[in-house]
């Protein structure tokens, strides 16, 4: 349907207007003293389910962020229960993508949804083997290699440091 | 009102030109095209989920109800995005994932559009309500660019809709064009507010932003050391980032006819590109679709120029 009398465009011109308002008030990167409109123009985008944020590699960081997915058996060893998103060894394609991939990054950056990382842990306990009785969420830091230490050092191992996110015991 | 109607003024040219640019008409093909590439897109987003079912919606998968509740507590009420929440079996899970499947396939087709779009469009974003966890850019997209084409009568053309309105000799009103003016609008607004906050980040800055994204081995596509290690990625990785900040600040300019060309392919290079390097899922490909908003393909411009040589001067349709 398009409207046909210049009162309705008009109309549809002013709604248009405010729509766009609010979607850019909702993505501008606002100082925290404008905090303002980004609340205001949040109660009418979210129910929409337009939440939309764009922000596209805003700030690579120095440093991969990769999720190490360690259980406890009841002998006291640590076993990796699911591998982590770091680059495999020698040659390979990644053809296809898995969702994980975004969960380890939740989980690895530790910023929103702050209450998924206990939810999976809980997951990991109930899908880990009978006699895991623990788990623990690693953040693993590697440091990018500039391009002349690509160039001499590839063999190297890069810079890491490691981080216990979560660990907990598994009730069973 | 009728102040703006005037032709002789400064304002009522400005309002005149405004009402051709939205409120004019649009060949049903470019929203069958976006009607085709949405549901492919969705289709190549959502099928490989079909394994993932348990981890990624399952009550017993990767994130509690109570989780989920605490989550989205403004989209809590939205029943209509959420049809998903009342669900706790998970063979009803199964059932509504698959449901959604099946309904894609509709809308590709363009069976019973005006349905099956909608259906289809709330059982994606329910899906991704239920676990935010794993919903990425393509899904965003999906959701968002969705929601415009729902005002948009998606099955005019290039579907089982339209064959049967043919069949039926149905006459059906040219679709109007400001749905696609907003999602038009929005695709702007994504560059613009991406690039914004690049510009503000010192990394983007000093040029070295392309170079951390293209060491990040959580996203290569394949393996990269070698690549990493030429001479040409030092030039290569900062003229890319430079590159990125002005394509992406300047992709507004794809509103004006003779721009666009350029800027259509330098979207077309910047993301294709970073398709090769890196795996993002299908982030690439969902922006590259929404360029399908802007581009008028040769024979939809020929058919247009024949009609308005033979349309009469009374015709103030205007399908491109």
């Amino acid at each position: 349907m398009s409207p046909k009398s210049p009162l309705a465009r008009g109309l549809m011109t002013v709604l248009f207007a405010l729509h766009f308002a609010a979607v850019v008030a909702y993505v501008a990167p606002w100082p925290d003293e404008m905090d303002g409109a980004y609340q205001v123009s949040k109660r009418y985008i979210q129910p929409l389910m337009l939440r939309q944020k764009w922000n596209m590699f805003r700030k690579p960081n120095k440093w991969d962020k990769l999720l190490l997915h360690e259980g406890q058996t009841s002998a006291g060893q640590w076993v990796e229960l699911m591998p982590s998103n770091a680059a495999p060894e020698g040659w390979f394609v990644r053809w296809s993508y898995s969702r994980m991939t975004k969960v380890h990054n939740v989980v690895a950056f530790e910023g929103d949804h702050k209450q998924f990382t206990p939810d999976y842990a809980d997951w990991l306990c109930r899908n880990a083997p009978p006699d895991v009785v623990s788990v623990r969420l690693t953040k693993r830091a590697v440091k990018h290699r500039s391009r002349k230490q690509w160039a001499k050092e590839k063999r190297k191992p890069q810079e890491i440091r490691d981080t216990v996110v979560w660990e907990q015991p598994c009730l069973r | 009102m009728s102040a703006l109607t005037g032709t002789s003024s400064v304002l009522g040219r400005a309002w005149q030109g405004w009402q051709r640019w939205c409120f004019g008409a649009v060949d049903p093909r470019r929203l069958a095209m976006l009607r085709i590439g949405w549901a492919l897109l969705a289709l190549w987003c959502y099928l490989p989920m079909a394994d993932d079912l348990d981890w990624m919606l399952a009550d017993t998968g990767t994130y509690s109800n109570a989780s989920r509740i605490e989550d989205w507590s403004v989209a809590r009420w939205n029943v209509y995005a959420n049809p998903l929440w009342q669900i706790t079996d998970f063979a009803q899970v199964q059932a509504v994932f698959f449901t959604g499947l099946a309904l894609l396939v509709l809308v590709l087709f363009g069976v019973g559009t005006r349905v099956t779009f909608p259906l289809a469009w709330i059982i994606l974003l329910s899906a991704a309500n239920r676990n935010p966890v794993w919903s990425d850019g393509s899904d965003a997209i999906l959701r968002v660019f969705g929601f415009y084409m729902l005002f948009m009568p998606l099955g005019r053309a290039w579907s089982v809709d339209a064959w049967i309105a043919k069949a039926r000799a149905w006459t059906l009103p040219i679709p109007p064009k400001w749905p696609l003016r907003l999602f038009q609008i929005q695709v702007c607004i994504l560059y613009v507010k991406t690039g914004y906050i690049k510009i503000l980040q010192e990394r983007w800055q000093s040029g070295e932003a392309v170079w951390h994204a293209m060491n990040n081995q959580v996203y290569w596509r394949f393996q990269m050391a070698d690549v990493l290690s030429l001479r040409v990625m030092e030039w290569f990785c900062v003229a890319a980032t430079y590159g990125t900040l002005v394509f992406e600040l300047g992709f507004p300019l794809v509103l004006l006819r003779k721009a666009r060309p350029w800027v259509l392919l330098g979207g077309l290079g910047l993301h294709l590109g970073i398709w090769f390097f890196l795996n993002l899922g299908g982030f690439s490909e969902a922006i590259l679709w929404t360029y399908l908003a802007f581009w008028v393909p040769a024979f939809m411009r020929k058919d247009a120029s024949q009609a308005s040589s033979a349309a009469t001067a009374s015709s103030s349709a205007q399908p491109l």
